[in-house]
């Protein structure tokens, strides 16, 4: 039998376990309140408890959203952050540079946050750009920027892969002409000068002289490229007074093929095969003495499974503050049937049954508390909007916050655990003298 | 995680009654041979990792010295239903497992298994894997097969625990 249960339960696709999930963690709220209210109709007199102390509910509704919506608004956040970094670096295959720090080198060439590192030579260029694996191979050199935006050397060819087509103007084909990114606050047509370094410290006049014409514009990529200008890689090697990676009687040239013996150097080359398995072969040749290749992917997933601990104090936040919230509303629920147990009183005086009484004040509970589960639903996604537009603007990453299955899976437990313990203020109303609230 | 929970739940579950049954079958806590060869091909420090779920994937190093180009294809095992060679994708920062044609080693190079890469999956785990075990998988090679004993290293390791020493 348990067999059978796990192979229905991997035939499933992702989403239709999601559901069931959902409906498992739902059905103790439902089922408890077809029994509470088996029989009988208490939603006329809820109603109206609602509507006679709507601004006490009103606090408490309020209350319980606020909480849903920052365990909600939390998790989803930390999720958008993780998927929009990843997807920055979604185009970068395989990272080919000097031995050293994997990180730096990610940082460096996907997040362009350079650093200082060394560079690979023009024989070792040739051998990666000659394995037959490669279908691609383009040098990625940084250090200059304008006005705060990198300017990073490359090939028309790597531009392709990482955007596209262009979104408007053209292609550099010379040096002193540049690509900028979707980002980039300089108009189509105006004219530069990169600076040496970035930053604070960069050196202003290092390259006078070199001045650049912007001449095309690429689409958005969601990635700090957006906020980069890219240049042919022939214009870093020359402004820094170095060969410009071809023979002299091919001094015009732009991108590929690079002349061994007239290749400068470059901190990292982007490297992408047509073929899946065809990546993990390269990964392996060109991890040597001279050279380190990784997966950007792969490094960035093992940052997130470090930063896992912290993912799961942050859930776990999530998870205290709601039972936090739980046990306020649970107190207050109390406090507000003592507010009404003159009516309850009344009501049973009436006759009315004693499990109609508690269902009516199960229900009332229950309005307040899928109330607010719902508005929290709502606020939790409007603060993880508004965090993700702050955190893409500072950080140039497109970040997505939207809610998923996960927030949905926190917030049904949460409605059917405070569901049951909703049961414990509808008892105490019940066991509530009647003489005694009919004199008060 | 809901997911995966409730999934290895299931699992648990599922092999409450035949564990014990099978507990012996294939265990070996013997002290497992680091190398493996098969005409020149040379394959160092198989391990996988702790385990309650239905698969389990397999890393290695693989040293080409056998004068031709091989390709390694995929393998066998007792344990499992299937052993797939697989090679990890990111979707948004998620690793999906793809399965993956032969992939060829050049002769006098190395083809790494690691985590977050290449690997071997055996899916349909007969039972739980346990740090410490040796398990036994045979690697397919275009050339011939070769058994190779995996050890079973904690659910969390990223590499062998022999990893680093020269063989």
């Amino acid at each position: 039998m348990p067999e059978i249960l796990l192979d229905g339960w991997q035939g499933l696709s992702p989403t239709a376990q999601d559901i069931l999930i959902l409906l498992l963690l739902l059905a103790p709220a439902v089922l408890t309140g077809l029994v509470v209210t088996f029989g009988y109709r208490p939603f006329l007199l809820v109603r109206s408890l609602l509507w006679r102390y709507r601004w006490t509910n009103l606090v408490f509704v309020a209350l319980i959203a606020v909480s849903v919506g920052l365990g909600v608004g939390l998790t989803a956040q930390e999720r958008g952050l993780r998927q929009g970094t990843a997807r920055a670096a979604e185009k970068f295959d395989l990272i080919v540079s000097a031995p050293g720090s994997e990180i730096t080198m990610l940082f460096a060439s996907v997040y362009l946050q350079p650093s200082d590192v060394p560079l690979l030579d023009g024989e070792t260029y040739e051998k990666i750009v000659s394995n037959e694996n490669v279908s691609l191979a383009a040098p990625i050199a940084y250090g200059d920027s304008f006005e705060g935006y990198p300017v990073v050397g490359t090939t028309p060819g790597f531009i392709a892969h990482l955007s596209g087509d262009l979104a408007e103007g053209e292609m550099f084909s010379r040096t002193g002409q540049a690509v900028a990114g979707s980002a980039v606050e300089v108009p189509l047509g105006a004219s530069f000068t990169p600076a040496h370094g970035v930053g604070d410290g960069a050196e202003h006049e290092a390259h006078a002289g070199a001045e650049t014409v912007i001449v095309g514009r690429m689409a958005a990529t969601g990635s700090p490229w957006d906020k980069a200008i890219l240049v042919p890689v022939e214009a870093v090697w020359e402004v820094h007074g170095l060969a410009n990676g071809h023979a002299p009687e091919r001094a015009g040239q732009i991108g590929p093929p690079f002349d061994t013996d007239y290749f400068p150097g470059t901190p990292a080359v982007m490297v992408h095969a047509d073929a899946l398995w065809a990546n993990y072969a390269l990964k392996s040749d060109f991890t040597t003495d001279k050279t380190m290749a990784f997966f950007p992917g792969a490094v960035l997933s093992r940052l997130h499974a470090l930063m896992g601990d912290v993912r799961q104090i942050m859930s776990l936040m999530a998870v205290v503050t709601q039972v936090l919230v739980t046990a306020g509303v649970l107190t207050g629920l109390v406090v507000l049937t003592r507010l009404f147990s003159r009516r309850l009183a009344l009501l049973r005086a009436l006759g009315a049954p004693r499990r109609f009484v508690f269902a009516v004040v199960w229900c009332y509970a229950a309005t307040l508390i899928a109330g607010g589960a719902v508005l929290g639903l709502g606020a939790g996604f409007a603060a993880a909007g508004l965090i993700s537009r702050e955190i893409s603007r500072r950080t140039d990453i497109l970040v997505r916050a939207g809610l998923a299955w996960p927030e949905f899976h926190l917030i049904a437990g949460f409605v059917s655990l405070t569901l049951l313990l909703a049961l414990t203020p509808a008892f105490l109303a019940l066991n509530r003298p009647v003489i005694a609230d009919l004199r008060n | 995680m809901v997911r995966r929970l409730a999934a290895s739940a299931l699992f648990v579950l599922c092999l409450t009654l035949p564990a014990s049954a099978a507990e012996k079958e294939g265990h070996d806590h013997g002290p497992a041979e680091h190398v493996s060869e098969l005409d020149g091909v040379r394959i160092i420090h198989a391990w996988t990792r702790a385990t309650t779920g239905a698969e389990a994937l397999v890393f290695f190093e693989i040293e080409n010295r056998s004068g031709k180009p091989v390709s390694l294809t995929g393998g066998e095992s007792d344990l499992g239903a299937s052993v797939a060679l697989v090679g990890m994708t990111f979707k948004d920062g998620v690793a999906a497992p793809v399965a993956l044609p032969a992939v060829p080693v050049k002769d006098g190079g190395d083809l790494h298994l690691e985590p977050e890469g290449l690997a071997l999956r055996i899916g349909g785990l007969t039972r739980p894997l346990a740090e410490g075990d040796v398990i036994e998988v045979e690697v397919a090679f275009d050339i011939g097969h070769v058994d190779v004993d995996v050890e079973v290293e904690a659910e969390d390791a990223t590499g062998h625990s022999h990893a680093g020493h020269a063989h």
